[in-house]
């Protein structure tokens, strides 16, 4: 269904380019295994809005486990400790780059402590406008 | 107690066009049998067309590792080691 013919590894993400044979469409796959520190991960969202920055219009898909919740509301817990300039860095990074965020279905959250307590958003999928035009009716879903 | 993590799918419509389903899945660990039992049933079930998993904690990935996950069917994988 689809070939891959080019794959590079970045720290904290493995890039794939790809095909799809039966249409010829082209798509980039970004695989985000974000760290959990804060510096750490700012320097990634540069790195790779900086690769997406340099790419252009393409078919394009950032997908992963984040380490980084977008609001608040995101993440629920015993004893949050809520990271405001974690949160701004990743919400710059998505609006930065205009990637599309699509509302989830199934699921709040992706990660569970198991306590019943602990619950958080850490992985999603970020889509390109143009991937969102080669594919429409995207839907994300937590199963 | 230990966490557990979701899988998660993004699914692409389109009546007339391919169907690009992702699946992405932080599977924390994929050397124990059970595990890749599980990562195997998800991909029967959901057959995604693409696979974005995290957390291997392997180093090391070959054709035949990847065919307890996939399947027979052919496909291509790329992998950075977990090191």
């Amino acid at each position: 269904m689809v070939e891959l013919w080019c794959t590079f590894s970045l720290r904290h993400v493995l890039v794939t380019k790809g095909r799809v044979i039966a249409t010829g469409q082209e798509f980039i796959i970004a695989n985000v295994y974000a760290p959990c520190d804060t510096a750490m991960k700012h320097d990634l969202w540069n790195r790779i809005m900086n690769f997406i920055l340099n790419i252009g219009d393409v078919n394009f898909c950032i997908c992963g486990d984040f380490n980084s919740v977008r609001s608040e509301t995101e993440r629920k817990g015993r004893s949050v400790v809520f990271r405001q300039l974690d949160t701004n860095n990743f919400n710059n990074f998505i609006d930065g780059i205009l990637l599309i965020d699509l509302p989830l279905c199934g699921r709040m959250f992706t990660w569970y402590r198991g306590d019943g307590i602990s619950m958080s958003r850490l992985d999603r999928f970020l889509l390109s406008t143009k991937w969102c035009d080669s594919w429409p009716n995207c839907i994300q879903v937590a199963c | 107690m230990r966490g557990v993590r979701g899988g998660f799918e993004g699914v692409g419509g389109g009546g007339a066009g391919v169907k690009m389903k992702v699946i992405c899945y932080n599977v924390r660990g994929l050397g124990g049998f059970e595990k890749r039992a599980e990562v195997r049933c998800l991909i029967q079930e959901k057959q995604p067309v693409v696979v974005c998993l995290q957390e291997s904690k392997l180093n090391v990935l070959d054709d035949f590792f990847i065919k307890t996950i996939w399947g027979s069917a052919p496909c291509d994988y790329c992998y950075q080691a977990s090191n």
